[in-house]
């Protein structure tokens, strides 16, 4: 399966990322995973952590860092487009999804 | 070997019956007792309307026939036979009758298997199934019975390449076999066998191309090594020599690379289920959602309990507005797991998306509760697996002073050294886990799972190229010596390590 095909990541997101990445310094090993979760004003809600790779983790490479997804959550996640809209007014990682018809006000919870 | 699978469950929604195959009745005050002291399998505890496989073999542990055992009643049961073994397994069981009260008639019977319903249960191709005797609409599969030999080395016609071949060369070595249940013809020699490096040749799963055109028997270096069962497009059923039986290794042979796998490929329903949940999710995203909700549905007949399987056709069937049956899908998931915030929170959506308001909020609200309590329940499970942390740690330090203790006597106490380097392995002490298992294998070079260990130290420590070495040789002896679990295991981080850099 291709991997980008489940989730795409803008180069601003990935940048973010990457910086992120440089100054938290996880474990070697781990990546960042994004999952999804019951709860949120909405409903589903998206969850984004650092966190170690297991064996059937879908990965996206981007900018050197690995992006994980468990099988079931790629389900949910078919479609997001993750971005970062920083500035006065950003607020940090978004997700945006083509599918949901429903989002909050956060942005953080949204129903397909 | 995705494809293998899919064309094997792409049957599996259908009535298959036995191929030439006959149903012999065995009864008596006595006869259920006699039948269990002559087979290989357990008879006397199995449930009514339960079925395992068996097998009878001669004074020298040579099978004689296999068969399907069915617990038909208290004292009654069933057993399905190759209509070629017939007059022999007849003879063989009759054979030892002296005075005892033992029937065994020919039925009419027709036997014919099913993954969905039945009136006998069991396991058959190392899944849950079922075995019953109407015939209405049922299909003659002989393409079916190749893929489950290809798959799990079992077939419907019960055969099992066992014809005239030492028991633990078979495949009933692994599936109708219950070392427990108490004395029967030729069992001493297949213990001994088992005890003593185990079989000699076993059967396994080899994938190549040009595969028909091999020879049937296979010759490495002069020496036969192995034997070509039946071959089935790029697949081929082989009984293969001990030193080559490595799980996901590769042979070279007459110019064909083949790739080798190792009975079970699956253990049991739940692999096998999970095997069919990882295809059920590649269909969902080529945007196969049909054939995606097809197969979690067959997940969930072959294990009930999969909940994964339940919630992604649930969320699936939502994609296709298919809300009733989405809905009901996560109510039989609130019935698996009764904490599933999930459940309710895909509730919730599918009840918004009808308009159903009232409905949602509550589900909403069931979704909120669950996830204050997943709150409570993780929070209990960090303090139990630190307790346990704390515990292990103890236990670690206890076991290395012991070793010590040990090494001060003699240096060179391979267990102690073993021991040590172990547990210098898993307090992530890698240099001083390298030493003790370096002179392990300098006093004794044949001991296999101290190449594993050392392989992942020196894997640790990011020294490649030895790790790499003490893993081919590892697999080597590891094989040789019969180890096939330290030789899988070794042989896998040789895949997963080297063979993707190479590639």
């Amino acid at each position: 399966m291709n991997e980008t095909s489940i989730v795409t990541v803008t180069e601003k997101a990935a940048e973010q990322i990457k910086n992120i990445y440089n100054s938290e310094k996880p474990e070697p090993g781990n990546g960042l995973r994004l999952a999804v979760i019951g709860g949120g004003c909405s409903g589903l809600q998206y969850k984004i952590e650092f966190s170690p790779k297991t064996e059937k983790d879908n990965i996206i490479i981007k900018n050197g860092i690995e992006i994980l997804i468990d099988p079931k959550s790629s389900i949910y996640l078919k479609g997001v487009v993750l971005d970062f809209k920083d500035g006065l007014n950003g607020k940090g990682f978004t997700f945006e999804n083509p599918n949901a018809s429903n989002t909050c006000g956060c942005g953080e919870s949204f129903t397909v | 070997m995705d494809n293998l699978f899919k064309q094997f469950i792409s049957y599996l929604d259908r009535d298959i019956n036995f191929i030439d195959t006959i149903v012999f009745r065995i009864q008596g005050k006595d006869g259920l007792t006699y039948l269990h002291n002559q087979c290989t399998n357990d008879v006397l505890n199995l449930k009514e309307n339960e079925f395992n496989l068996n097998s009878v073999l001669d004074y020298r542990g040579f099978v004689v026939s296999p068969f399907i055992f069915i617990r038909e009643f208290e004292s009654t049961g069933l057993l399905i036979v190759n209509k070629s073994n017939e007059s022999e397994f007849v003879k063989r069981l009759e054979k030892y009758i002296i005075s005892e009260d033992v029937e065994i008639s020919m039925t009419n019977l027709k036997p014919v298997y099913s993954s969905i319903r039945g009136d006998f249960s069991g396991s058959l191709f190392n899944f849950k199934g079922f075995i019953h005797f109407e015939k209405s609409e049922s299909f003659d599969e002989t393409t079916f019975n190749k893929l489950g030999y290809l798959l799990t080395g079992q077939g419907l016609d019960l055969i099992y390449n066992s014809n005239a071949q030492l028991f633990n060369n078979t495949i009933l070595a692994q599936v109708a076999y219950d070392k427990k249940k108490g004395c029967f013809l030729g069992q001493e020699v297949i213990s001994k066998i088992e005890v003593n490096r185990g079989a000699s040749l076993f059967p396994c799963l080899a994938i190549g191309k040009d595969v028909s055109e091999l020879d049937p028997d296979i010759r490495l270096d002069g020496r036969k090594v192995g034997k070509v069962n039946f071959t089935f497009k790029n697949y081929i059923s082989v009984n293969l020599n001990r030193d080559f039986r490595i799980n996901n290794s590769q042979l070279k042979l007459q110019e064909r690379e083949l790739n080798i796998y190792t009975y079970p490929l699956f253990l049991n329903s739940k692999e096998f289920a999970g095997k069919i949940y990882d295809l059920a999710l590649d269909l969902f995203h080529t945007e196969n959602l049909d054939l995606a909700c097809s197969y979690l549905k067959l997940c969930l007949r072959i294990d009930s309990q999969m909940e994964d399987a339940c919630e992604v056709l649930g969320v699936i069937y939502g994609r296709l507005e298919k809300y009733d049956e989405a809905i009901e899908v996560m109510k039989e998931l609130t019935k698996l797991n009764p904490k599933s915030v999930m459940a309710h929170t895909n509730m919730s959506l599918f009840y918004m998306k009808q308009g159903k308001i009232e409905e949602a909020e509550v589900e909403k609200s069931n979704a909120t509760v669950k996830t204050f309590e997943r709150f409570g329940d993780e929070a209990a499970r960090k303090l139990e697996l630190e307790k346990r942390a704390r515990e292990e740690e103890l236990e670690l330090t206890r076991k290395v002073e012991m070793f010590k203790q040990v090494l001060d006597i003699d240096p060179d106490d391979t267990l102690a050294n073993f021991g040590l380097g172990q547990a210098y392995l898993s307090k992530g002490l890698f240099v001083e886990s390298k030493q003790r298992l370096e002179t392990v294998l300098k006093n004794d070079s044949k001991y296999s799972v101290a190449y594993l260990n050392l392989a992942k130290a020196l894997l640790a420590l990011n020294e490649l190229s030895e790790a790499k070495e003490v893993l081919l040789k590892g697999v080597a002896i590891a094989a040789k010596n019969g180890d096939l679990m330290p030789a899988n295991e070794m042989q896998s981080i040789l895949n997963n390590k080297f063979r993707d850099s190479e590639a």
